[in-house]
C-alpha cells in the first residue's frame, strides 16, 4: 500500500530503459559479486562507541492524514521503524529467520502444540515505569486480535478465549490448531507489546514502551522524534535522540541525504546504491539476505494448467543476468523456492538455470510452441518493471511471447497479484511455516498460484505440528521439493535492499528489510 | 452589481456541487477502498474476507453510495469536512495545516509573478523590437517549453548537490512555519516562476505592443506624455485588462504546477497529502480537498472577473447595464 512511495517522478523514473541499458552497462562495470558487503565495514568508524547526538534518518513513509503510530496497525516502512525502536516483541527474527528471545525469556509447547507456556523477562520495565507483566501481553494480543486491525491476521492461530495469565510473569496461549512454531508467530510485523491501557496512540498520548527509544513528539506523515530510553532492558542506546523523517520520493530521499539533511537514508533504488558506493563519504549498507523477487502462475489456469508448461517457463528465465542488470549485483539468484537461508529451505535441490533449448522441448511436447503470454507489470516496488522488461526478453529464446502489460501500481499487489495467470508476486521475509500457511494451502488467504493439493496440505499440517525437528526438516524438503518440480513460482532471484549511512555512523545493523534489525538505531552511534 | 454578484455565487455553489459529485463518482470507480489498503501491507499477502468485512462495518463503508455521499455531505455543509478513514484524524487538522503551507508557496510566488510579468511585459511591449524586447519575447516561449520538473531536477543538482547553496529537500522543522525557514521556499519558487510567468510576460507584451499602436497613444504622445508617465497612465490600463484572465490562469495553474514542485521538494504542501489519501482510498479526505481546492479556484476566477470589470468601464456598463 506504500507502494506508490517508491515512484521516482519525471525524469527520475528509468523505467524500461534501466533494464536495456542495465544489459550493456553492467558488462563494462565491475560487479559487486553475490554479497557485496565487502566494501561496506572498510569505512565505518572505528572505536569504541560514542554517546549523544542526534540521528537523521529518512525513509518512504505515508501522507498526513493516512500516517499512523499504532504499531498494531502501522504498516509503512516509516511506521515500521518507529514501533522497533519503541516497542518490543515477545520474539525477533534475526536476517536469517531464526527467532530470537526479546520480551519472552522462553516459550515451552505442551506435548501437542496447542498450548504454549510465554515466560516473561523479569525485570523490564516500560518508559514510564511500570514494570511489564502477563497482562501487558494478554492486552496486546487482545488489542492485536481485533478483527478490524491488520494484526489479526498474524496472529489468528491463537485461541484468546481459552489463553490465560498464570503468575505475573506467566502467560498460557491456547491455540485453535496445534502449532509446532509459534516463536515465529510472535516474530510478526504486528506483534508489538504494548502497556495494558494503551489504546489511543497519537501526539498527545505518546504511549510508554519498552524499546531503546520512547517517543518525543510524533508528526504524522512527517517525522517522529525518538528520546534514549535510559530504562532500557537490553542496555541503553548511545543515541540521544533520533529523528525519522519520511520522504515518500525515493529521488527526494537520496537528495536529502546527499545535502547533508539526514545521516541515514533508507530503501535506495538499486543504481543509487551503485552510484553512493564510490562516494568515500558514504557506506553502503547491504543485508546478508535477499528479498525475493518472482513471478507466479496459475496452476488451476490455461496455459499454466499443464506443468510443462510452467517448467518451460522457469527455465526461459536467466536468473544471474537479472541479478546483474536489474540489482546491479545486490542480489543473487533463486531456485524458485521461498526463504533462502532460512530455517527449514530446501537448499539440497539442484540449481535451475536457464536452457530455453529445453524449455522450447517442454513446450512442444505439450502442444505450446510459440506460446503467447500476457505478464501485467506495474513500477510497484524497485526493480519489477526492468524484470519484467528483461525476462520478456530472455523468454524470447524460448519462443516465448510475453506481452507486457503496464498497470497502476498502487493497487497492483491488492488487485492484481494472483489474480491474472501471470503475475508479480513479493513477500518480505517470514518463517517457511507463516508463509506457506499464508500462500500455499487450498485455503490459504493469499494464495496467487491457485496450488490446491489435499495430500500436500496435509503434509503440511504434519510439518507445521512436527514438534521433532528432525521430521519437520524432512517434512518441509519433501513439500518444497514437490513445489519446485510442479509449483507456480518462478522465484528468479533476492534482492539485497540497499541502505547508506555517512561514514560518521557506527553501530548501524545490516537489517533485511521488515526484520527487527532494520531501522533499528538501538546500538547505532554518532563519531 | 448585486444581482451580478449573487448569480456568480449562485453558479460556483452549483459547480461545487458538480465537483463533489463527479469526485465522488469517480471514486466509487476505483477497484479497492480503505479497508482493503489499511490492512494490505506491501510484502505480506491480502488480507482475508472477515477482516475486510469487519472494517467496513467500522469504518461504515457497508453503506450504499448515495448514503455515504449525503452523510458527508451534510457534514460538509454544517462546517465539518470528515474524518480520515485510515488514521481517524479529522480531515480539517491536516487540510488547513498543509494548505496553509500551500497558500505560502503560491503566495510569494504571485508576489513575484505578478509585478514581474506586468513590469517585464509592458517593457518589452512599449518599445517593440528593441533589444529588450526580443530577448524577452525569445526567452519567454524558450523558458515555457521547459516542463518545471526538469528546472526543478537541474536546479537541485547545480545548486543543492553540487554547489550546496540550498536544502535539496523543503524539510520544515516540526511544529515551526516554513517562514521561519525560508531557504526552504527559494528553489520551489524559482521553479513555479519559470513555469508560470512566460504565459502572462508574453499577453502582457502582445496587448501593449497593440495599444502602444493605438490612435490615442499617438495622441497622447503628441500632447508631450512620455516615458513612464505615458506607460503607467495610458498604456497599463488597457494592456492589463487584458493580463488579468490569463494570470488569473496562471494563478489557478500554479494548483497543478504546486503539485510537481511539492512533489519533487518534499514541499509540505496539500498536494503529497491527496496523493496519499487517493491510494490510501481515503474519500473523506479527497472529497473534502476536492471541494476546498475546488473552491479556491472559483474565487480566484471570480475575483478577476471583479477586477477586470474595475479596470474596463465598458464592461462594467454591460454587466451593470444590463443586469440591474
Amino acid at each position: 500500500m506504500d507502494n506508490f512511495t517508491r515512484r521516482a517522478p519525471g525524469i527520475g523514473r528509468r523505467g524500461f530503459l534501466t533494464g536495456a541499458l542495465g544489459l550493456t552497462a553492467v558488462t563494462g562495470l565491475p560487479l559487486l559479486g553475490g554479497c557485496g558487503t565487502e566494501h561496506a565495514p572498510a569505512s565505518a568508524p572505528q572505536g569504541p562507541p560514542r554517546i549523544g547526538g542526534r540521528l537523521r534518518s529518512v525513509i518512504a513513509g505515508r501522507s498526513a492524514s493516512s500516517d499512523v503510530l499504532d504499531p498494531h496497525t502501522a504498516g509503512s516502512s516509516a511506521g515500521g521503524a518507529v514501533a522497533k525502536n519503541v516497542w518490543d516483541k515477545l520474539v525477533a527474527y534475526n536476517n536469517d529467520l531464526t527467532p530470537r528471545y526479546r520480551l519472552a525469556r522462553a516459550l515451552e509447547p505442551d506435548q501437542e502444540g496447542g498450548e504454549w507456556r510465554v515466560s516473561l523477562r523479569p525485570g523490564v520495565v516500560f518508559s514510564d515505569g511500570s514494570p511489564l507483566t502477563a497482562r501487558d501481553v494478554l492486552w496486546s494480543f487482545e488489542r492485536m486480535l481485533d478483527p478490524a486491525k491488520p494484526s489479526a491476521g498474524d496472529l489468528a492461530m491463537v485461541d484468546l478465549s481459552r489463553t490465560r495469565i498464570d503468575g505475573e510473569l506467566d502467560l498460557i496461549v491456547a491455540m485453535h490448531t496445534p502449532t509446532a512454531d509459534f516463536a515465529s508467530v510472535l516474530a510478526g510485523w504486528y506483534c508489538y507489546i504494548v502497556a495494558e491501557g494503551s489504546d489511543t496512540f497519537d501526539e498527545r498520548t505518546l504511549p510508554p514502551g519498552t524499546g531503546a527509544f520512547t517517543l518525543a513528539d510524533w508528526s504524522p506523515g512527517d517525522r517522529t522524534l525518538l528520546r534514549r530510553n535510559d530504562t532500557h532492558w537490553d542496555g541503553a542506546a548511545h543515541l540521544d535522540e533520533v529523528e525519522i523523517i519520511q520522504i515518500a520520493e525515493t529521488e527526494a530521499r537520496v537528495n536529502a541525504f546527499l545535502a547533508g539533511q539526514a545521516d541515514v537514508v533508507h530503501e535506495l533504488s538499486y543504481l543509487q546504491a551503485r552510484t553512493l558506493a564510490s562516494d568515500p563519504e558514504v557506506r553502503v549498507i547491504v543485508p546478508p539476505a535477499g528479498l525475493m523477487g518472482a513471478l507466479q502462475m496459475r496452476v488451476d489456469t490455461p496455459p499454466f494448467d499443464d506443468v510443462r508448461v510452467r517448467r518451460a517457463m522457469r527455465l526461459a528465465v536467466d536468473r544471474q543476468a537479472l541479478v546483474d542488470a536489474v540489482y546491479y549485483g545486490f542480489g543473487e539468484v533463486g531456485n524458485d523456492l521461498y526463504g533462502k537461508g532460512a530455517p527449514f529451505y530446501n537448499d539440497t535441490l539442484p540449481q535451475r538455470g536457464y536452457d530455453p533449448e529445453r524449455a522450447r522441448a517442454l513446450l512442444r511436447e505439450a502442444g505450446k510452441e510459440n506460446l503467447t503470454v500476457a505478464l501485467p507489470t506495474a513500477d510497484g516496488m524497485p526493480g519489477m518493471l526492468e524484470s519484467a522488461t528483461l525476462i520478456a526478453e530472455h523468454a524470447k529464446a524460448a519462443g516465448i511471447t510475453i506481452e507486457l502489460e503496464t498497470v497502476p501500481a498502487d493497487t497492483y499487489f491488492s488487485k492484481v497479484s494472483g489474480t491474472a495467470p501471470l503475475s508479480h508476486v513479493g513477500w518480505w521475509n517470514y518463517s517457511l511455516d507463516y508463509f506457506y500457511g499464508q500462500t500455499m494451502t487450498s485455503s490459504s488467504p493469499s494464495n496467487g498460484t491457485g496450488w490446491r493439493r489435499p495430500e500436500w496440505d496435509a503434509k503440511f499440517e504434519r510439518a507445521r505440528a512436527a514438534m521433532d525437528p528432525a521430521e519437520r526438516t524432512a517434512l518441509y524438503h519433501e513439500l518444497q521439493e514437490e513445489l519446485w518440480h510442479d509449483g507456480g513460482y518462478i522465484l528468479h532471484s533476492f534482492a539485497k535492499r540497499p541502505d547508506a549511512a555517512r561514514v560518521t555512523v557506527g553501530g548501524m545493523r545490516e537489517g533485511v528489510p521488515g526484520t527487527d534489525d532494520w531501522a533499528n538505531y538501538a546500538t547505532t552511534w554518532l563519531a | 452589481m448585486a444581482r451580478y454578484l449573487l448569480r456568480r455565487l449562485t453558479a460556483a455553489a452549483c459547480v461545487l456541487c458538480v465537483v463533489a459529485v463527479t469526485v465522488f463518482a469517480l471514486f466509487e470507480l476505483l477497484d479497492s477502498d480503505a479497508a482493503e489498503v489499511a490492512l494490505s501491507r506491501y510484502g505480506a499477502g491480502t488480507p482475508t474476507p472477515e477482516q475486510l468485512a469487519a472494517l467496513r462495518a467500522e469504518l461504515g463503508l457497508d453503506r450504499p453510495a448515495p448514503i455515504r455521499f449525503l452523510d458527508w455531505a451534510g457534514d460538509v455543509v454544517r462546517g465539518d469536512l470528515g474524518r480520515s478513514l485510515v488514521s481517524g484524524r479529522p480531515v480539517s487538522d491536516v487540510l488547513f495545516d498543509r494548505l496553509g503551507n500551500s497558500a505560502v508557496l503560491a503566495a510569494v510566488t504571485l508576489a513575484l509573478l505578478i509585478p514581474l510579468a506586468i513590469g517585464l511585459g509592458l517593457l518589452a511591449g512599449s518599445r517593440p523590437g528593441s533589444w529588450l524586447d526580443r530577448v524577452v519575447s525569445a526567452a519567454a516561449p524558450a523558458v515555457e517549453s521547459v516542463p518545471p520538473f526538469v528546472t526543478g531536477v537541474l536546479s537541485v543538482a547545480v545548486v543543492a548537490l553540487s554547489l550546496r547553496l540550498l536544502p535539496a529537500v523543503s524539510l520544515v522543522p516540526r511544529g515551526a512555519s516554513v517562514w521561519h525557514s525560508p531557504e526552504v521556499l527559494v528553489l520551489p519558487v524559482a521553479c513555479l516562476l519559470l513555469g508560470a510567468a512566460p504565459h502572462p510576460i508574453r499577453m502582457v507584451r502582445a496587448q501593449c505592443a497593440q495599444v502602444i499602436d493605438a490612435p490615442y497613444i499617438r495622441t497622447a504622445r503628441l500632447n508631450g506624455v512620455r516615458g513612464a508617465r505615458l506607460l503607467v497612465r495610458h498604456v497599463a490600463p488597457n494592456a492589463l485588462s487584458a493580463a488579468v484572465h490569463p494570470l488569473a490562469g496562471a494563478v489557478v495553474g500554479l494548483v497543478g504546477g504546486i503539485a510537481v514542485v511539492e512533489t519533487l521538494f518534499v514541499y509540505p504542501g496539500v498536494s503529497a497529502e491527496i496523493i496519499g489519501a487517493i491510494v490510501a482510498r481515503d474519500f473523506p479526505f479527497v472529497q473534502s480537498a476536492a471541494v476546498v481546492l475546488a473552491a479556491f479556484g472559483l474565487a480566484v476566477h471570480l475575483a478577476a472577473d471583479l477586477l477586470a470589470l474595475w479596470l474596463s468601464p465598458p464592461a462594467r456598463a454591460i454587466v451593470t447595464g444590463e443586469r440591474s
